[in-house]
């Protein structure tokens, strides 16, 4: 039974690691990507941590590291994503639109009075 | 060792492969660094399923603590190199800095000597270009020659900026990344 | 030089809060290297990690006084004494270089005697690691010594 309920874990968290590694490739600017990455990755990791937590082949001492591990990527990962964007949008990085927006800006101006 | 691992080390192993893909082609630096930050959250998952489907949990668990613990200095040097070179170009843009609120200032040492044999090739590069199209104007007939005369006084100014662009983007193209000159 | 802090609030409050843990793990790694994985370098690579992400993130001041720039050829050279010395230890005693079963202590069995001088030499091997990285850092950034 706790197999069971480890397996589903990790199975629930893998796909959310294959859903951000998929949007990784096919997201089209920096921001989603980041996007992506920081969160969807770290909700798969904690899923596949707390599936192998069930795992009958742990025992006390690895329960412990695998619960510093834990923290610690749940605490870095988003955290170093951070510090890539913020430095990425002070570097000047464009997001990515669908329509110009300065383009936009002049049409609503000429609509509206 | 079940299937079930088994199967979850392959699904890992194939992301991390298409992760790498955008470590390749990814148009930014920024974004080859993201695809880094994703290999490197797999390569623990990895660690960690190896370390249960082994049945070594304390050995594997340990190096993936490790493995995490120094995937997470990657991001941090980087970000504060590029936040340093963003500071730079604030002050010579002449726009306010307001909105960082503590100084920081460009690291110099080895980076700077770095960036002086860069602009010195970039200089090698620029009058190599010059010395080439001048030579093609000679080898041209005369009529064209006064042309290509006139046009260059014309555009003498507008053109050697353009040279200069050009050899730096190939530069660059070559040498990545593009490092600092003196703070 | 690199003046001041990292302008994120976020970066520089998680680093302050994982450095010390990061360099309790290295202590760690140094500590049992002798029959898990890692040893001396990869703890030495660990405590000076957990040195860097301070001078990295915080004030020049605050970071380059908790840990100051004269502790890394120190901490370097008292390493590297430490490995020649008790790596000479057996020679006087017939043995060969690093053979501590040779040296012969009341009550002590060679087996444990071994046991000792691989973990004196492991702390020797990250000491001498961690500070040559700390070394190497300062050089980078261009911090002179005071």
């Amino acid at each position: 039974m706790t197999t069971f309920i480890a397996n589903a874990l990790i199975g629930v968290g893998l796909a959310f690691i294959t859903t951000s590694t998929i949007a990784l490739i096919i997201m089209p600017d920096l921001y989603t990507r980041a996007h992506a990455v920081a969160k969807s990755e770290t909700l798969g990791l904690l899923l596949i941590f707390g599936g192998v937590f069930f795992r009958p082949e742990l025992d006390l001492p690895s329960a412990a590291r695998l619960g510093l591990i834990l923290v610690f990527s749940l605490i870095a990962n988003p955290t170093a994503v951070h510090a890539l964007v913020r430095a990425a949008t002070r570097l000047g990085a464009k997001p990515w639109t669908v329509v110009d927006q300065e383009l936009a800006d002049q049409e609503l101006r000429r609509l509206l009075p | 060792m079940s299937t079930f691992l088994v199967i979850a080390l392959l699904t890992v192993a194939i992301l991390i492969a298409i992760g790498l893909y955008r470590v390749w082609a990814g148009p930014t630096v920024f974004d080859r660094l993201i695809a880094v930050a994703l290999v490197s959250v797999n390569g623990v998952v990895v660690l960690v399923l190896l370390g249960v489907a082994l049945e070594r949990p304390v050995l594997l668990f340990d190096i993936a603590l490790g493995f995490a613990l120094l995937a997470f200095l990657l991001p941090i040097t980087l970000g504060r190199y590029f936040e340093a070179r963003m500071a730079r170009e604030v002050v010579e843009d002449g726009v306010s800095s307001r909105d960082t609120p503590t100084t920081h200032t460009v690291p110099h040492g080895l980076l700077a000597d770095r960036g002086r044999a860069f602009e010195q090739r970039l200089a090698q590069r620029v009058r190599r270009q010059a010395a080439a199209t001048r030579e093609q104007s000679l080898s041209r007939g005369v009529e064209e020659r006064r042309q290509v005369a006139e046009d260059d006084a014309v555009r003498a100014g507008d053109e050697r900026r353009a040279d200069e662009r050009r050899a730096e983007d190939e530069l660059r193209a070559e040498d990545v990344p593009p490092a600092e000159d003196e703070a | 030089m690199m003046t001041g802090s990292y302008p994120s609030e976020v970066v520089r409050v998680v680093c302050a809060l994982l450095s010390p843990f990061i360099l309790l793990f290295g202590i760690y790694v140094i500590a049992h290297g002798h029959y898990g994985p890692g040893g001396g370098f990869a703890g030495g690579v660990f405590v000076a990690v957990g040195v860097i992400l301070p001078r990295l993130t915080l004030q020049e001041e605050l970071a380059f006084k908790l840990v100051p720039t004269a502790l890394g050829p120190v901490a370097a050279g008292v390493g590297l004494l430490l490995f020649l010395l008790i790596g000479t230890v057996p020679l006087l005693t017939g043995g060969a270089f690093l053979d501590y079963g040779a040296v012969e202590v009341a009550g002590v069995e060679p087996a444990r005697m071994r046991y000792l001088g691989i973990l004196v030499v492991e702390v020797a091997v990250g000491l001498a690691v961690s500070g040559a990285m700390l070394m190497l850092f300062d050089v980078l950034v261009a911090r002179r010594t005071r």
